[in-house]
């Protein structure tokens, strides 16, 4: 499998407090990593700096071979981002979004209409793709987003606590979308507090805490360096981020 | 400290809110609050101290010069009305459609009834700062320099907030039975600049439409107004009397008044739960599924253009404001489009307003498609240049100000061709200097808060647009004057300002975490 994204030395700080210090990692096309870790420990920050919302002190990140310092725009071109709240433009119906996502991404008129069509039936939007968003449901935005991060196929998708807010149905559809495309050759990097998600879909995992990457590999291999053979992921994911209690 | 749940504990919760609106740092604010009062009082003094003992003690219910003396009063006090109803309309209709704290108010256990009247006390003291300010001093050192009965002005002035908030809250009740929720915001909108703008508009249209020049105006109104001999106890003077001291008057206005607003908040919150409900879409009929399928057109540029047009076709509190700002400029539009009346305001005189005018609709529209950026990850993390995506955004906000323009732009080219390219030149060179401060100076905000851009968006920005606006209108109006040498000063002074205030958007990246919230969210709480 060849790279998909590679981050390396990945840094920021913010206001003198480290926020990503110095991050290395890889995630190969055709895989799904997630990025897992407590709240505040920089993965929102890391994601955001791979998809160009935030400049980096220091680090590198390369997609599709591409190093998204030197050609931003060559890498936003095969990136998705999905942020874990949905914005979308109250006064604008689902159509029109998907219309105006595909334009920002120069897709085909032609083929951003079927992709529009297929994606609006997929996630059962069809039916309100002439209303606004502001008459949707939290559920209903995140499905629209998430149609909006699809319609130009990205290469690079990443996808930033997917499952908050979605029923039980509409959260199997979103899973089986994410690995269709894993099968269809994209890199998929996803964070995530539901670790059940993790443990069954993704390929490897990787803990940050306080900026640093603590670990990454299979749950195995994650199971092996936690020294917690057969347990779950959160136990591993625990026992590595845990606090020593003070004294 | 009240007790939690009672009604000074809520109201001291409102209040707090309502001074927090908006600002980040409200004891800097408190500060110089503090000065500008304390300066007005200071100069009002002073003022009054002279002025004070030869203005006649109220009350003035004796002759027919007092008569009309009540019925100017009558005008101000119709003007102050008129604006204070104007924001409570919008501020009772934000009760209704802004959730914040409802669902959490609500779900409690305190009488609705109770919440709801605080929350309307809340909307007539919220009114009140301005004129409290504003009349506040002097009418203090009248009432120690002149006569101690001019105190029931200050009484006057409360309960006329707490009349118009009752006003505008059976206004925006009636509005919520006869057409519903989806139309009423809107409307209300409409309705609120129109009552805000009535006042004024009525007697410009009456000075203006009369054919007559303003000496000849004024004396035909004094003889008209004489003519009338005014009877300063007639009912519908009341409120003047109130204003100006006679005790009788001011306690049956404020005992009516208190009638109407506990009338009006009953009235209000009866259903009001329903109403909220209704307002957020829960309980709505199932749509009929819109089957139709409109062809996607692309375009980088273009898409983004189509989107921002589409955003500001359909945001009716930007739509309002630009008609309110529009319905200022009936008054010199009756007059251009008078067919071969003489005129006692020149040709000249619209070239500056029409600049001015464009001006401030460009910076509202840049505000709204610049800083207002629903979604800014999307946009940013687009495979678009930067510049790219500010050129398409500083087009939508200024093709549609050059669209306001252009019909009182060709009746002044029509009736006046140098003061039209004048005012053709303001227009195009204000509004572009206006988008392109809000461009450069851009502050990140939620399209909800568009009503407080100017406390919550960039001082220098604001400062700046009206600066450069004043140096641009000056410019063409000495231009259209004849006195293009001397029009090169402002001109010059403006682009210096646009020098200083040029700030280039390195690659469009925050240096800090941007947290926008969903618009469907509210990011600050309103009274």
């Amino acid at each position: 499998m060849s790279s998909g994204l590679k981050v390396t030395g990945l840094a920021k700080s913010f206001g003198g407090k480290r926020a990503v210090d110095g991050i290395d990692f890889e995630v190969r096309s055709g895989e799904l990593y997630a990025l897992l870790g407590p709240n505040g420990a920089g993965k929102t920050t890391t994601l955001r700096m791979i998809a160009g919302l935030l400049n980096a002190d220091a680090g590198e990140v390369e997609v599709f071979g591409v190093d998204a310092r030197r050609d931003p725009l060559g890498a936003k071109r095969m990136i998705a981002w999905l942020p874990d709240e949905p914005l979308l433009y109250d006064k604008l119906t689902a159509w029109e979004y998907l219309e105006f996502v595909a334009g920002l991404w120069n897709v085909d008129t032609a083929e951003a209409r079927k992709r529009a069509e297929t994606l609006l039936r997929l996630l059962g939007l069809w039916d309100n793709r002439n209303d606004r968003c502001e008459t949707f449901s939290r559920g209903m935005k995140q499905k629209a987003v998430l149609a909006g991060a699809l319609i130009h196929e990205p290469k690079l998708l990443m996808l930033d606590e997917p499952l908050t807010g979605l029923d039980a149905a509409a959260s199997r559809l979103v899973k089986d979308l994410i690995r269709e495309r894993v099968a269809a050759g994209a890199a998929v990097i996803l964070t995530t507090h539901i670790l059940e998600v993790a443990e069954r879909m993704a390929d490897r995992i990787g803990i940050i805490k306080d900026g640093k990457l603590l670990t990454e590999g299979s749950l195995n291999e994650l199971q092996g360096f936690a020294g917690a053979q057969g347990q779950s992921l959160e136990d591993v994911f625990l026992s590595l981020t845990a606090t020593p209690a003070a004294v | 400290m009240s007790k939690p749940g009672s009604i000074p504990w809520l109201m001291s919760h409102e209040l707090r809110l309502f001074w927090r609106r908006g600002k980040t740092r409200p004891k800097s604010g408190l500060i110089m609050l503090g000065l500008l009062v304390s300066l007005w009082l200071v100069f009002s003094f002073f003022m009054l101290q002279r002025l004070g003992p030869m203005i006649p003690p109220p009350p003035f219910i004796d002759s027919a010069w007092d008569g009309l003396a009540l019925t100017a009063v009558g005008v101000i006090i119709a003007f102050i009305g008129s604006v204070m109803l104007s924001s409570s309309i919008l501020a009772a209709v934000d009760v209704i459609y802004t959730r914040n704290d409802l669902d959490l108010i609500l779900s409690s256990p305190l009488s609705p009834w109770r919440m709801l009247a605080v929350r309307a006390a809340a909307i007539a003291i919220g009114a009140l700062p301005l004129y409290a300010g504003l009349l506040g001093p002097p009418l203090l050192w009248l009432a120690i320099f002149s006569s101690p009965l001019w105190l029931s002005s200050i009484v006057f002035l409360v309960s006329l907030a707490f009349a118009a908030t009752a006003l505008a809250l059976l206004v925006v009740t009636a509005l919520f039975r006869l057409i519903g929720p989806k139309n009423t915001r809107i409307l209300a909108q409409i309705f609120s600049a129109l009552a805000g703008a009535g006042v004024f508009l009525a007697f410009q249209y009456f000075n203006i439409t009369s054919g007559r020049s303003r000496d000849e105006e004024q004396a035909a109104m004094a003889e008209y107004i004489t003519s009338l001999d005014i009877d300063p106890g007639a009912w519908w003077l009341l409120p003047s009397r109130a204003f100006t001291g006679d005790i009788v008057s001011t306690l049956i206005w404020v005992a009516l008044v208190a009638c109407l607003f506990p009338f009006a908040v009953f009235l209000f919150s009866r259903r009001f739960v329903g109403d909220a409900a209704a307002a957020s879409g829960m309980g709505q009929r199932k749509r009929v599924a819109d089957a139709r399928i409109i062809n996607l057109r692309g375009g980088v540029m273009a898409s983004v253009i189509r989107k921002e047009f589409r955003l500001l076709r359909r945001d009716p509190l930007l739509l309002s404001q630009i008609g309110m700002q529009l319905l200022y400029l009936l008054p010199l539009g009756f007059i251009l489009m008078r067919p071969g009346g003489s005129l006692t305001i020149t040709e000249e005189t619209f070239v500056p307003v029409l600049t001015l005018l464009a001006s401030t609709i460009a910076s509202s529209l840049v505000w709204i498609t610049v800083s207002a950026e629903d979604a800014p990850d999307l946009i940013t993390s687009a495979p678009v240049a930067p510049a790219m995506i500010d050129r398409a955004k500083l087009v939508a906000a200024i093709l549609p100000v050059l669209v306001l323009m252009t019909l009182p732009l060709v009746a002044l080219l029509w009736r006046d061709l140098a003061a039209g390219l004048w005012a053709l030149a303001g227009v195009c060179l204000a509004a572009t200097a206006s988008a392109l401060i809000g461009l450069w100076r851009r502050m990140p905000g939620s399209r909800r808060e568009f009503a407080r851009r100017r406390a919550k968006g960039s001082v220098i920005a604001g400062l700046g647009q009206a600066f450069v606006a004043f140096g641009i209108s000056g410019a063409v109006a000495l231009g259209a004057y004849g006195l293009p040498l001397i029009a090169l000063i402002p001109a010059l002074i403006a682009a210096a300002i646009l020098g200083v205030l040029y700030k280039p958007n390195e690659n469009g990246l925050p240096k800090e975490p941007v947290v926008v919230r969903s618009s469907s969210r509210n990011s600050s709480p309103r009274p």
